[in-house]
């Protein structure tokens, strides 16, 4: 009974992780014509939405940590502070937003990514040559084509997981911690 | 308070983390590369038994080429030892070519590396040279157990020394994140002025042996256009890499082999 109660922990865990695995293979594809995509605000949104602040607080973590072993990042990462941060920014205002998803969530969404998206940016390109100018019209075709993946799947990703939590957890009740 | 605990984190630790992580991943990324491999042998095995048969003509036509290259490379080789032996000079580098199926790619304006099938378990270290059939391909950025990740010569930040065919001035190449899609592109620096290379008769830049990471005359790619630089000394210009580049399934990592050079001339 206790394993039970962290059924939709898991669940977002490996959801993430599949999302995550996905993500990797679609951008293997994308290579080609040296496109990624990133969606970190999709990570964030079924832990925010319907988990307690703790757990969702996990999820995000390990997610973060998950993604920033995977690419060139510096040893302090990235993806660890930003999905947390992320988490807390979806979590203060789940009381405003429909848990099922909805235009506001889609809405939301959209703008996390795109801010994330560019600090990221900002960060990394005092390191390149030529600056942002040098590579701006893939860069924004990049982040056009994260924010449409995101406007697509959105709704579809956090219903699922709502979903899956229902079907191995009967008893599921929506956690409603306190935002702290 | 999650910001403070995670800055305060020694760096160490930091990179344990992380290479756990990483390693947690690796064996999902080989089942989705594995699974490529699957697809492209089903693929292949739907290939007509007459196309297969011309293909095998092909590859043995081919077979035949190389083997008298591989003779006549390695009478040249012995030659080298000597000249080399009887004027004193150092040994050269040698390698030893590990080839390394591709897991995943990640190319994109952020970052451009991919991720290879061999790692420490292969005698494979940090930064090693990656090479495939069309040239240079970049060097090997962090090993793990049994990957490895491999930053990409059009990485911003990456730079290598170079030379242009038939010279011997030492240029060095960086790399460069280009607003054009899917074409692989660097910077050439050090040129030197008397250099000139038009779109019609451009210039073709080979490797060096001077980082001691790839040898000698592997193709890295071709300048159509070279600009004055800065300081007036040098000149600068685009570089057009293969755009194969950024379609790679399978490269070949440079391990270099310990100095056989005068051990072997002793013996002779």
């Amino acid at each position: 009974m206790h394993l039970r109660r962290h059924i939709p922990l898991l669940v977002a865990l490996i959801a993430n992780n599949i999302l995550w695995l996905i993500l990797t293979e679609l951008n293997h594809y994308l290579s080609v014509w040296s496109l990624y995509i990133l969606t970190p605000a999709l990570f964030v949104l079924y832990p925010a939405l319907n988990l307690s602040y703790r757990k969702g607080l996990l999820v995000s973590l390990l997610t973060g940590l998950l993604q920033d072993s995977a690419l060139p990042l510096s040893s302090n990462g990235f993806f660890t502070l930003a999905l947390p941060t992320l988490h807390l920014i979806t979590f203060r205002l789940r009381d405003k937003l429909h848990r099922e998803g909805g235009l506001d969530t889609v809405l939301l969404l959209q703008v996390v990514n795109l801010i994330t998206l560019m600090v990221l940016t900002a960060l990394l390109s005092p390191s390149q040559l030529g600056g942002l100018s040098a590579h701006l019209l893939a860069l924004i075709l990049q982040i056009l084509l994260s924010q449409l993946v995101i406007l697509v799947t959105g709704n579809y990703f956090l219903g699922l997981q709502r979903r899956l939590g229902k079907v191995f957890f009967k008893e599921v009740r929506e956690e409603e911690a306190p935002a702290t | 308070m999650l910001f403070l605990a995670w800055a305060l984190l020694p760096i160490p630790l930091k990179k344990a983390v992380r290479n756990g992580f990483h390693e947690f991943q690796v064996p999902s990324w080989e089942a989705l590369s594995w699974g490529r491999d699957l697809q492209n042998f089903w693929a292949g095995r739907a290939n007509r038994h007459s196309e297969l048969i011309s293909q095998g003509r092909d590859l043995a036509r081919l077979n035949g080429a190389f083997r008298l290259q591989v003779m006549e490379n390695e009478s040249l080789r012995q030659e080298l030892q000597r000249m080399e032996a009887l004027l004193d000079l150092p040994p050269r580098p040698r390698y030893r070519y590990e080839v390394a199926r591709v897991t995943h790619r990640q190319i994109g304006t952020w970052w451009h590396e991919m991720v290879v099938r061999k790692g420490r378990d292969d005698g494979i270290t940090e930064g090693n040279g990656v090479v495939y059939a069309g040239g240079v391909v970049g060097k090997v950025q962090k090993v793990y157990e049994g990957t490895s990740i491999v930053r990409l010569v059009t990485s911003p930040g990456f730079r290598m020394p170079a030379t242009l065919h038939g010279q011997t001035q030492p240029l060095f190449i960086q790399g460069l994140q280009h607003g054009s899609i899917g074409k692989p592109t660097g910077r050439v620096r050090n040129v030197p002025i008397s250099s000139n290379v038009t779109p019609e008769n451009p210039g073709y830049l080979v490797s060096t042996s001077l980082g001691q990471v790839f040898p000698n005359g592997l193709h890295i790619g071709k300048v159509e256009h070279l600009e004055q630089s800065s300081n007036g000394l040098f000149r600068e210009g685009t570089v057009q890499f293969p755009s194969e580049l950024y379609n790679l399934n399978e490269v070949a990592i440079l391990v270099p082999l310990p100095s056989t050079t005068k051990t072997a001339l002793k013996r002779n």
